[in-house]
C-alpha cells in the first residue's frame, strides 16, 4: 500500500496531477490517502473523490482514507457512486452492408421525388379541375423571391464566363483567322449548355438553398403539423407554388442569361476579331436552329424541377433542431448540382 | 349521448420501438379531458397519433360517431370540426397574425368575402385578447402572444373539439389563469370539448372534468378530477400532492474505509 498526502485544498492546476498519481498507484496496489490537512469541501472535490472510487473499483484495488477530520469524513460519506452512461456505439455495418443500405435509401429518396413530381406536375398543369384544389395562390411572391431577385446574380455571372470563354477561344480562333466563327461557337455553347445549366446551378445555391432552410425551419417549428391539422396540405400550399414560380422563371432567366452570354461573345468579338455588329448577328441568327433554343427552354424547365423538388424534399425531410435545417440545405444544393450535371449529360445524349 | 372523440386501442411508436401499447379513453361532449403523465410517457405522441400527423400501429379512433380505423387518413369534414393548438404556438411565420387566423377559413370556407372573414377574424383575436397583433408577425410577438394568436386560429372554424398541446407551459400565473377561463367559457358557451396535455396543477383543478394518467405507453387510471384526488395509487398520488419521488432510497456510497 502507497500513501498519498492531500494538500490543504486543491489549486485549479492540481487536479490532473493528484488524479493521475492516484491513478498510478492504483494501477499496482491499494491507495492510502492521508487527509490530515485536507479540508477543501468543493464540488470538485467530491467529484475526486467519486473519480479514485471509481478507479479502484475498475483495477480491484482497496482505498483507504486516513486522518480525515470529522468533516470531511461526513462530506465524502454523501457522495454517491453513479454510473456514467458510455454513448452508445451505433450498430456497425460492413462495407457491403453499408453500400446496401445507402442503395436502398437512394431508391427510397428517387421514389419520393417522382411522387413529388407527380403531385406537382398534376396540380400545376391538371389541378385547376379538381375540387379538392385549395384556394390559396402565392405564386407571383415566389416568382419574385426565387426568380427575379435571382435576376442580377444569375446575369452577372453569365456575362462574366461568357466573355472569359470567348476570350479563350478567340485567341485560338485569330491564329486561324476564323475570329467570325465565335458567334456561332459561343452561341451554341450559351443555348445549348452553359446558359440552362449555370443559370440552373446559381439558383440551386441561392433559391434551392433557401426553398429547403424556408421548409425545414417550418418542420422543425411544428408548421407542417399544423397545416396539416387544418386540413391544408403541405404539398399543395408549400411546393406547388414554389414548383410553378420555378417553372416559369427558370426558362427565362435561362433564356436570358444565354442572350447576355451571347452580348459577352460579342463583345469580345468586336474588340478582339474585329467582327462588325451586323456580322456577328447575322452570323447567331444563321446558325442557331430554332430547334436549339425550344431544347434549351426544356433543358432549363427540367433543371428547376431538379432543384425545386431536391429543395422541397430535403426541407420535409429535415427532423430535429437548427442543425437539421443547416444539414439539409448542403444535402439540397449537393443533390441538386449533382442532379442537375447528371440529368445534362441525358439531355446531351438524348438530344444528339 | 355518442363521445366526441373515442380512442380505443390505439397502438404507436417509431422506428420499431412502441411507445403506446394499449391506450383507450373517451371525450364526451363539452367535457374537459385532460391527458396527464410523466415526462417521456407518450402524451405528445398520443396527441400526434389522434390526430394523424404520426401514423398508429392499430387500434380505431372515432371522431363524432363515426369510427375510422386508425391507419386510415382523416377525412377533411373531421379536420374542419377541430382545432389543434401546439405547444409552440406552430404559427406560419411567413404570414401575419390575421393571415394565420385566416388560414382555416381559406381553406374551409372560401366562399367568404373578405370583410366577413375579416370580422370574424376580429372576433377571434377579441376574444384572445390580441387584437393589436392583428398586422403584426409571430416574430414580433412573445411566446404566450404566440400561444394566444394560435388559439385564435384554432378557434377561427368553431370547433367541436379542440386540442391544446401543453396550452399554459412557458406563460405567466395571470395570462396562464385566463386562458384556462378562456377555455372554459369555450366549454360552456359554445360547448366544445377539449382535450388538453397539461403538467399545471392549478390549470388541472382548474379546469379538468376528466383525465387519463398514461404511464409507459398505457393508461394508468381514467376518470374524475375527484377521482384522482382521491385515487392511492403512489404515480398519481405523488402527482397530486407534488411530492418528489424519493430518489434517495437506494444509496450507493463509495467504497472507502475510513482509518483515523
Amino acid at each position: 500500500m502507497a500513501t498519498i498526502a492531500l494538500p490543504e485544498r486543491f489549486s485549479p492546476k492540481d487536479y490532473r496531477f493528484w488524479l493521475s498519481r492516484c491513478l498510478h498507484i492504483l494501477k499496482n496496489s491499494d491507495l492510502e490517502l492521508d487527509g490530515t490537512v485536507f479540508a477543501d469541501f468543493s464540488s470538485e472535490s467530491r467529484a475526486f473523490f467519486a473519480a479514485v472510487a471509481g478507479a479502484a473499483e475498475k483495477f480491484g484495488r482497496h482505498v483507504r482514507l486516513a486522518h480525515f477530520s470529522p468533516e470531511m469524513k461526513a462530506e465524502i460519506a454523501q457522495i454517491r457512486k453513479i454510473d456514467i452512461p458510455k454513448a452508445e456505439a451505433g450498430a456497425s455495418m460492413g462495407p457491403l452492408e453499408r453500400l446496401g443500405d445507402a442503395g436502398f435509401r437512394l431508391l427510397d429518396t428517387l421514389k419520393t421525388l417522382l411522387f413529388l413530381l407527380s403531385e406537382s406536375l398534376y396540380w400545376t398543369f391538371l389541378g385547376r379541375f379538381d375540387k379538392k384544389r385549395l384556394p390559396f395562390g402565392g405564386v407571383g411572391q415566389q416568382l419574385l423571391r426565387l426568380g427575379s431577385e435571382a435576376s442580377g446574380i444569375v446575369f452577372l455571372l453569365v456575362f462574366l464566363i461568357g466573355f472569359t470563354l470567348s476570350l479563350q477561344s478567340a485567341s485560338q480562333l485569330n491564329t486561324f483567322g476564323a475570329g467570325e466563327y465565335l458567334s456561332v461557337g459561343v452561341g451554341f455553347l450559351m443555348f445549348a449548355e452553359l446558359g440552362p445549366m449555370l443559370t440552373a446551378i446559381i439558383l440551386a445555391g441561392r433559391s434551392g438553398s433557401s426553398i429547403t432552410a424556408e421548409i425545414a425551419s417550418m418542420n422543425v417549428a411544428e408548421e407542417i403539423k399544423a397545416l396539416r391539422t387544418m386540413g391544408i396540405h403541405p404539398i399543395q400550399y408549400l411546393i406547388v407554388p414554389r414548383f410553378k414560380a420555378m417553372t416559369i422563371a427558370v426558362p427565362l432567366l435561362s433564356f436570358v442569361a444565354s442572350m447576355i452570354g451571347c452580348f459577352a461573345g460579342f463583345l469580345v468579338a468586336f474588340w478582339f476579331c474585329e467582327v462588325s455588329p451586323t456580322n456577328y448577328w447575322v452570323g447567331l441568327r444563321e446558325n442557331l436552329p430554332l430547334l436549339l433554343l425550344f431544347k434549351s427552354v426544356v433543358k432549363s424547365m427540367v433543371f428547376g424541377w431538379i432543384v425545386t423538388l431536391i429543395a422541397c424534399h430535403q426541407g420535409f425531410k429535415a427532423r430535429g433542431g437548427a442543425d437539421a435545417v443547416g444539414k439539409a440545405t448542403t444535402v439540397c444544393v449537393v443533390y441538386s448540382i449533382a442532379g442537375i450535371i447528371l440529368a445534362d449529360a441525358l439531355f446531351s445524349f438524348v438530344f444528339y | 349521448m355518442t363521445p366526441l372523440l373515442k380512442v380505443e386501442h390505439l397502438k404507436a411508436g417509431y422506428g420499431g420501438r412502441v411507445i403506446l401499447k394499449d391506450v383507450s379513453f373517451e371525450v364526451a361532449p363539452s367535457e374537459i379531458r385532460v391527458i396527464l403523465g410523466g415526462s417521456g410517457c407518450g402524451k405528445s405522441t398520443l396527441l400526434n397519433n389522434i390526430l394523424q400527423l404520426e401514423k398508429p400501429l392499430g387500434g380505431n379512433i372515432s371522431f363524432f360517431g363515426t369510427s375510422y380505423p386508425a391507419t386510415t387518413p382523416i377525412p377533411d369534414d373531421v379536420r374542419k370540426r377541430t382545432g389543434v393548438l401546439f405547444q409552440g404556438g406552430a404559427l406560419l411565420t411567413s404570414l401575419t397574425v390575421a393571415e394565420n387566423v385566416a388560414l382555416p377559413l381559406k381553406r374551409h370556407k372560401p366562399y367568404l368575402p373578405k370583410k366577413i372573414m375579416d370580422e370574424i377574424i376580429a372576433d377571434r383575436l377579441e376574444k384572445v385578447h390580441m387584437m393589436h397583433a392583428f398586422n403584426k408577425y409571430p416574430s414580433e410577438l412573445s411566446g404566450g402572444m404566440k400561444k394566444r394568436a394560435a388559439l385564435a386560429r384554432a378557434l377561427a372554424l368553431d370547433p367541436e373539439l379542440l386540442f391544446c398541446d401543453e396550452p399554459s407551459a412557458g406563460l405567466d400565473p395571470i395570462t396562464a389563469r385566463s386562458l384556462d377561463e378562456l377555455l372554459l367559457t369555450l366549454r360552456d358557451d359554445l360547448k366544445i370539448s377539449v382535450v388538453i396535455v397539461t403538467h399545471e396543477l392549478d390549470s388541472i383543478k382548474t379546469i379538468c372534468d376528466k383525465f387519463v394518467f398514461l404511464k409507459q405507453g398505457e393508461v394508468l387510471l381514467d376518470g374524475t378530477l375527484q377521482q384522482g384526488l382521491e385515487s392511492n395509487i403512489p404515480e398519481i398520488r405523488t402527482f397530486f400532492d407534488r411530492k418528489c419521488p424519493d430518489e434517495f432510497g437506494n444509496v450507493n456510497c463509495l467504497n472507502f474505509e475510513f482509518v483515523d
